[in-house]
Formats: structure tokens, sequence, C-alpha cells
């Protein structure tokens, strides 16, 4: 009897994340519309040589290529698995990141490029679909990225040892903002999942 | 005898459903799902609002943390932020005890607040004057918040809302840019672009998520619904056979 009840409930948590992947999967589409919008902006206005156009416009085309795929199997109803959607959901991070430290035209690199803002949307979605286990490590990495992407290529906020405490100051900011997005997302995911499960009993 | 697997409380939840179906009327009538509307909604304001309580939670506290930490030049920009800041505090403390009291909170202090979150990182952005700026980031929590509490269509008027306030907000200081730099002028008007765009994008997904929970809960429901009936057609079936 006790066997059976556990093996009800770990069939009934089962079913629930495949549901949440099932049903959310859709965010995550739509934030990626709108990085890849904000990165055909980016490249088409700022970026003045063909040839460099052409390259710029690589990267966006295969997120455009992954995202027609994804969103064109779950309206299809046959959604992406879980693992597939994390693969994704790093792919978008990695755009993102790559997008800020190579700095198309005369976007700037690091913390001077403004395309930091597209982790939002991402992280956003991410946080509302996957376990919160998942979604800690996946703010980690994008904060890591950031951070490290900023440090690495900007020398201003650190150097010669010295700190600027300007710039500094911007780039902790927006490590903190990007770390509150997720939290909430993930708070609403438990948030819901408590709503669901007191309906069910 | 109890019931196995908590189906009693499933039987509860299912009547208690189905009562607030019939005590509380959608004044327009309008139900999905045989779900009184008005009654769903004000439970999605509920559990929304904690979230609008933790949004204003970090714009406090990184805001003082920045004050602190790497005071503005402009003794006015202090003063005004600060001022700006305890307020926001003062309110949500209010909003925090009496969601922690479980008392009612007015609808009209939810919509108010998240009012006052737009009108409060607007007015620090309008005080420094400057873009971009990093001050803009916070608009992301606060209207993701509001996504997921608000109906779609208040979502997207607080949104748009947002959105002209930023856009006006930002010409001062770009008009001041192109001014010293003509050739700054098509970066600024890029990177208004990508702000612009993932204003929006936040607040959307936020609402796309709060829209496809609803209806998983109304599908939820409805099931319910369905299997109650049926059980309901079998014991009276049951009653009348053994008859």
């Amino acid at each position: 009897m006790t066997t059976q009840t556990i093996d009800t409930n770990a069939d009934f948590l089962q079913r629930e994340q495949a549901e949440d992947i099932f049903f959310g999967q859709l965010v995550i589409n739509w934030a990626r519309w709108f990085v890849i919008a904000a990165g055909v902006a980016l490249v088409m206005i700022l970026m003045t040589d063909p040839d460099e156009l052409a390259v710029g416009l690589l990267p966006i085309v295969g997120l455009m290529v992954v995202n027609f795929y994804l969103h064109g199997r779950r309206l299809a109803r046959k959604p992406a698995n879980r693992g597939l959607v994390a693969i994704s959901s790093v792919l978008d991070l990695a755009v993102i990141t790559a997008v800020i430290a190579i700095g198309p035209g005369d976007a700037g690199t690091g913390l001077g490029n403004q395309f930091y803002v597209a982790y939002f949307p991402v992280i956003a979605a991410f946080g509302f679909v996957m376990p919160r286990r998942f979604t800690v490590v996946y703010i980690l990495i994008a904060m890591v990225a950031y951070a490290t992407t900023c440090l690495l290529i900007n020398a201003q906020i650190v150097g010669g040892g010295e700190v600027n405490w300007n710039t500094f100051e911007a780039l902790v900011t927006r490590l903190i903002v990007i770390g509150a997005v997720g939290g909430l997302a993930s708070f609403f995911w438990r948030v819901q999942r408590s709503r669901r499960r007191d309906f069910n009993g | 005898m109890p019931c196995p697997h908590g189906s009693h409380d499933r039987e509860h939840n299912m009547t208690q459903s189905t009562d607030l179906r019939s005590q509380s009327p959608d004044p327009n009538g309008a139900k999905i799902f045989g779900i009184d509307l008005a009654r769903v909604i004000n439970d999605d304001m509920k559990s929304g609002l904690p979230m609008i309580i933790y949004a204003r939670w970090v714009l406090v506290i990184t805001g003082f943390g920045l004050i602190i930490w790497n005071p503005p030049d402009n003794l006015l920009e202090i003063q005004i932020s600060v001022l700006i800041l305890i307020g926001l505090a003062v309110g949500n403390f209010f909003l925090q005890v009496e969601v922690n009291r479980e008392r009612p909170i007015r609808t009209w202090i939810v919509y108010a607040a998240s009012v006052v979150d737009i009108v409060a990182i607007s007015g620090v952005l309008v005080l420094t004057n400057v873009f971009p700026s990093s001050t803009y980031v916070f608009y992301m929590p606060a209207l993701l918040a509001l996504s997921v509490t608000f109906s779609t269509f208040t979502t997207a008027k607080y949104t748009l809302t947002a959105l002209a306030t930023y856009l006006l907000i930002s010409i001062g200081p770009i008009n001041d840019l192109v001014g010293s730099d003509p050739s700054a002028g098509t970066v600024a008007a890029t990177n208004l672009i990508i702000h612009a765009l993932i204003l929006v994008a936040v607040p959307f997904c936020g609402n796309v998520y709060w829209r496809l929970e609803k209806a998983r809960r109304a599908q939820e429901i409805e099931a319910d619904l369905v299997e109650q009936q049926l059980t309901e057609n079998f014991e009276t079936t049951s009653i009348g056979g053994d008859a």
C-alpha cells in the first residue's frame, strides 16, 4: 500500500514536470523571438560593411532556425523534451555573451554593449519553466559569463590594480538584477506549482 | 472511512470551486469552463502580489546599497533618490505586513503600487539624465512582477506607459549625446530600440506564462467537474438499479 502511494506520487511529480516543460516552453520560444529581433536591429543598423553584416547575421540566423524548429514542434503539439529545451537555452546565453564580447559595428564591447538586456527575457522564461535547481545553475552561468566577459574586455573596470567604481557599480547593478529576475521567475513557478497541488489535494 | 490518496480533499476542493461559482457570479456573465472569472482573477492577483512586493524590495535594497556604496556627485540627486526609496520601503512594508497577516488588500492599492514603481524608476532616470543608464534595468523586475499578477490588458497598459515614459525620458540625454558627438546618434538610437524591445519582451513573456497557467488550472477544474458529474451519475444509476 505504502509502495503504491509512493509510486503514485512519483508518477504525479513526473507528469507535473513534463507538463511544466510542455506548456512552458512557449514562453522560452517567445523570449528567444525578442532576442532575435533585438539582434537583428543591432546588426542591421550598426554594421556598414557587407561582409561583416553577413558574418554578424550568422548567429542570429542560427538562433532563428533553432526557434522555428522548437516553436514549430510546440505548435504541432510535439514539444521538445527537457534536455533539448535546456541545450537551446544555454545556446541563447552563448549567443548573447558572444554578441557582448564581439560588439558588432560601433555597438561597443563588454560593459559598453547594451545587448546585455537580452539576458532578462531569456532568464525569466527559463525560471518560469524549469525546476529551481536548474534555474539557479542557469542564472549563475549567465552571471559568470557576463561578469567574466566584462572584466576581460573592459580594462577600465580594474585597470592597473585600481578599481573604477562607476563602471564596477554598473556591472554589479546589472548582475544583481539578472539574479533578481531569475529568482522572481523561479519563485512564481513555485507559487503556481503549489496552487495546482492545493487544488489537486 | 478515510478517503485514500486524498480524494476527500479533492472532493472538498471541487465543492469549493462549485460553491464559488454560485456565490459570486461574474457581473458580465463571462465564464470559461464554468468558472467564475472574477474570482479566478482575484486569486491570480493574490498569488502574484508577493512577486510585486519582492521585486520592490530588490529595488529598495539595491538602490540604498548603490547610493551608500558610490554616492552621486549631485547632492539633490542623492536627497530625492533617498526620499523615493524611503517612500517605496514604507509602502512595501505596509503591503508585506498585510500579506503576512493574510488581511485583504484593496485592488486599487495593488494597481497603485505598480504605478508608483514605474514612476519611481522613471523619476530616478530623469534625475540621472544619462543614456544609457543602469537604472533602466530596474524596470525589469517591476514589469515582470506585474505581468504575472494582472490581466493581459492591464499588463499591456502598464507596459506601454512604462515604454512611453522611458522613450520620452531618453530623448533629452540622447540629444545631449548627439550634440557633443554627432556620430553617437546611430548607436544611441540602436540601443534605445533594443531597450524598448526588451522592455516589452519581459512583461510579454511573464503574461504568456500567466495565461498558460490559467488555462492549465481551468482544464484541471473542468476535468474535476466532469469527473464529479460522472461519479454522481454512476451513483444515481446504481441506486436506481438496486431499487
